[in-house]
């Protein structure tokens, strides 16, 4: 059974949908959530400083999503790791063999996609490097349930 | 969410180790019990781009043996996903691109979730995550289960 399930969240709509599936998983298993968020810096040439856009921002939105998955009534905590090279996706599946979890959950549009156009390019680096199955939520579903 | 009766899960099938732990992977997420239907989609030849021949040319036991061969390994998956708990069924469906006919099952069906493996029989995209497991992901309108999908 999953007893451990890494959800990548990012403040954005699109990783908000896969979070009461995080919660009904959890559940039904009666396993834990491991909330993974990556704070993404973008390297900047010469002297200015990496930079990470509205990371406070975002980062109160995880708070917010991670608060939301312990008032469904499951343990959940929140790991912070930060990129500089290799991308979210790597990223995301480096914790998950961290923390060793037994499913990934992610919404396929985050912030950094073209809605209706591309698969979100982290659930799609994802898909390429992850070790553990991925369920892919796509950004209707939870409007269908 | 539970409607008795309803095929909740589509699994896409093409006898590929990655499938068989997809399959697993799913029979884990689910209750025991949840209608499946596995299909094994073929595509037709003239899909193939660089296909010249007219069909006609095509001897008439070539397209028996690859449907023939389609629905064995659609059986073969239902006892797969059967041995992981699903009450399933199975199917052999032609379609192009492949991808289309696995999400255009589960749209027919209403399915809740598409059960593939992270990289299948497809010649070179052997080697990286499956075009057709990315293509699923990206144009589905249910989620998605991509068994283990890293190659090591």
């Amino acid at each position: 059974m999953y007893q451990k399930i890494l959800i990548a969240l990012d403040g954005s709509e699109g990783s908000a949908r896969a979070v009461p599936h995080a919660i009904d998983l959890a559940k039904g298993n009666g396993g834990e959530v491991i909330a993974v968020h990556v704070d993404e810096r973008m390297v900047a040439k010469g002297d200015m400083p990496p930079v990470h856009p509205n990371e406070e921002q975002i980062l109160q939105e995880v708070r917010d999503q991670v608060n939301a998955i312990q008032s469904g009534g499951v343990n959940a905590e929140l790991v912070r790791t930060t990129v500089i090279v290799g991308g979210p996706g790597s990223a995301i599946a480096k914790v998950a063999e961290d923390v060793d979890a037994d499913l990934i959950v992610i919404g396929t549009r985050g912030h950094s996609s073209i809605p209706g156009l591309i698969l979100g390019s982290v659930a799609h680096r994802l898909l390429h490097v992850a070790h553990r199955p991925v369920l892919a939520i796509p950004p209707s579903a939870a409007d269908e349930k | 969410m539970t409607r008795a009766g309803d095929t909740r899960v589509v699994v896409a099938y093409d006898g590929s180790d990655p499938a068989k732990e997809a399959i697993e992977s799913a029979g884990r997420l689910m209750a025991p019990g949840t209608k499946a239907i596995v299909v094994t989609v073929w595509e037709p030849l003239n899909a193939i781009p660089f296909w010249g021949a007219p069909l006609g040319a095509v001897p008439k036991t070539v397209f028996e043996e690859v449907i023939s061969r389609a629905k064995e390994v659609a059986a073969e998956g239902a006892l797969v996903a059967t041995a992981a708990g699903f009450e399933a069924e199975s199917k052999a469906r032609e379609g192009s691109p492949i991808w289309r006919a696995i999400t255009r099952e589960a749209e027919e069906r209403g399915a809740e979730l598409i059960v593939i493996g992270s990289h299948g029989r497809t010649g070179v995209s052997y080697v990286l995550a499956g075009s057709v497991a990315t293509a699923v992901t990206q144009h589905a309108k249910c989620s998605v289960l991509v068994g283990r999908a890293g190659v090591s």
